[in-house]
């Protein structure tokens, strides 16, 4: 059982799986290690904020269900419009090629953080007001969706569109969860990153607007990645 | 010794860059490896560099990488730069520069974004726009629509409030006149199932009433099946009927359309329900196949 179902399950995340969650439980009543730990990372969060935790908001999560649902979908139904706009959240459509940029910003980005020098620190706004536990669900989050894409089928678009709709979710799951640990800038920075995931989706782009895109993605994560895995070995922060 | 090189070459690469070197794909791998090496460096490094390949003749896609790491040091020069280029910058670095300001979420430079989008270019009120749900500054969005002026513009501004989540800013533009159709995307990206289901049932204009039936299939309606069931038996309007026939379709409702293809004694109405039966891939449809041929014999 690794932190990030652990934080989930703190959370109260809609999208655990009954599975998982009745796994953890049942761990959680007879595992004494799994039982230190989730105490441990609950004093953490519950460290964070004088409030009960909050739990995530179903309905933003129910939405943007909703939103890929019906663009899917439609995109079944109807050839994609070669209308072009920087942000429609009714009319993207997931691209063969999302999959992969996902894949290689995930691991590209991982790959670096972890040869990178760690050189003398700096503090910056940044996430410095997040916990280590939240940090360290957040990588994991990272590393998972990692696993998840480089087994996938590349050629199978149901998979797919279920495995990029997993990482957005998870994605939003972190941004609410960084919102309620008071991790603004954290915040900020996954919910910039969702809109160009979103337009790098779009069927109508050419090869060279996807790996600009792509690219954007890539430094980015790289940048949290390299920020969160800083924090987490108690280093003080870079950039 | 690895991020001392790197940065002398990303500071060499600003010193020398000229178009023809600009063009240089390796040079340009280098300078985007420099990038990368540049997180790991002191704010105080980082931020004079960064600020130089900004002036400088690089890709935008390295001046794009400037910007996010300026957004992410929290020094005064930084600030600075970043409105510099929001202002004064062109095309994709302007706007991502715009972008960074929403990603930095300073309160002052977030205001300043209000003299941009309203000299600005359908492309950067985009950005000012995206800026704004970034830093989940509601109310500067609120404050686009309302005082905006034509459709699209108040359509974007709209669907953005919708995405941030707005419901009760929504609601209180209800009433611009000419607007529905914009509104109603946006109360179907929000979710407000409640100002929807008003609108749905209100058969007054039955091009709205339409709109609406069709937001409400991308809600969380709970009990979508007998909402969609019952708008579709209570209208005589042919397009009030099909957006509840795909109402059903997109919330995957294939035994209401069974129920309905039952109940029905119109010809032409049961082959549209079977149509919709068909492209859901429901196993349902083969029952009525096979019966409607065995009908036919």
């Amino acid at each position: 059982m690794n932190d990030d179902t652990l934080i989930r399950y703190y959370y109260d995340d809609p999208e655990l799986s009954e599975t998982d969650r009745k796994a953890l439980e049942m761990g959680l009543q007879n595992d004494v290690e799994l039982q230190e730990r989730y105490a441990t990372l609950k004093q953490e969060l519950d460290a964070l904020k004088s409030a009960p935790p909050a739990k995530l908001s179903s309905d933003r999560l129910a939405r943007f269900h909703a939103t890929i649902d019906y663009a899917a979908t439609i995109e079944r139904q109807h050839q994609p419009e070669p209308e072009r706009s920087s942000f429609h959240f009714l009319s993207f459509a997931w691209g063969s090629a999302v999959s992969l940029v996902l894949v290689a910003g995930v691991v590209i980005g991982l790959l670096i953080a972890d040869r990178s020098p760690q050189p003398a620190p700096l503090t910056v706004a940044s996430v410095a007001d997040s916990s280590g536990a939240f940090n360290r669900g957040l990588q994991v989050h990272l590393a998972r969706s990692n696993q998840t894409l480089a087994g996938l089928d590349p050629t199978g678009a149901v998979e797919r569109e279920m495995m990029i709709r997993h990482i957005i979710q998870q994605n939003r799951f972190f941004e609410q969860a960084a919102e309620s640990n008071g991790s603004d800038n954290l915040a900020r920075v996954l919910r910039a990153i969702e809109p160009v995931l979103i337009e790098l989706a779009r069927e109508d782009l050419s090869e060279q607007e996807a790996a600009a895109l792509q690219s954007k993605v890539q430094f980015e994560l790289h940048v949290v990645l390299t920020k969160l895995k800083n924090k987490s070995s108690q280093q003080e922060e870079t950039i | 010794m690895r991020l001392t090189h790197t940065l002398a070459a990303l500071t060499m690469s600003c010193v020398i860059c000229s178009p023809a070197i600009s063009q240089d794909e390796d040079r340009e791998e280098l300078k985007l490896s420099a990038m990368d090496a540049l997180i790991m460096a002191p704010p105080e490094r980082a931020l004079p560099i960064a600020t130089r390949v900004l002036q400088g003749d690089g890709s935008d896609e390295l001046k794009e990488r400037a910007l996010f790491i300026l957004s992410q040091i929290d020094l005064p020069g930084a600030e600075t730069t970043l409105l510099q280029v929001a202002r004064e910058g062109t095309g994709d670095v302007q706007e991502e520069a715009i972008r960074m300001i929403g990603i930095s979420g300073k309160a002052e430079l977030l205001g300043s974004l209000k003299a941009l989008y309203a000299s600005g270019d359908e492309d950067v009120k985009d950005a000012v726009l995206e800026a704004y749900l970034i830093a989940d500054d509601v109310d500067a969005v609120f404050a686009i629509a309302e005082k905006a002026e034509t459709p699209d513009e108040f359509g974007n501004a709209v669907e953005y409030l919708g995405a941030m989540g707005a419901t009760d800013r929504l609601r209180e533009l209800r009433n611009r006149a000419g607007m529905e159709k914009e509104l109603i995307e946006a109360y179907a990206i929000a979710g407000d199932v409640e100002t929807l289901m008003d609108l749905a049932r209100d058969s007054s204009r039955p091009d709205i009433q339409a709109e609406a039936i069709e937001g409400l299939a991308i809600t969380d309606l709970e009990n979508s099946q007998e909402v969609f069931m019952e708008l579709y038996r209570g209208s005589a309007n042919e397009d009030v009927r099909e957006a509840a026939l795909e109402a059903l379709f997109i919330s995957d409702n294939d035994e209401a359309l069974v129920l309905l293809y039952r109940e029905s004694n119109n010809n032409n109405e049961k082959a549209q329900l079977l149509e919709y039966l068909s492209s859901m891939d429901s196993d349902l449809v083969w029952d009525l196949i096979e019966a409607a041929l065995e009908e036919e014999e």
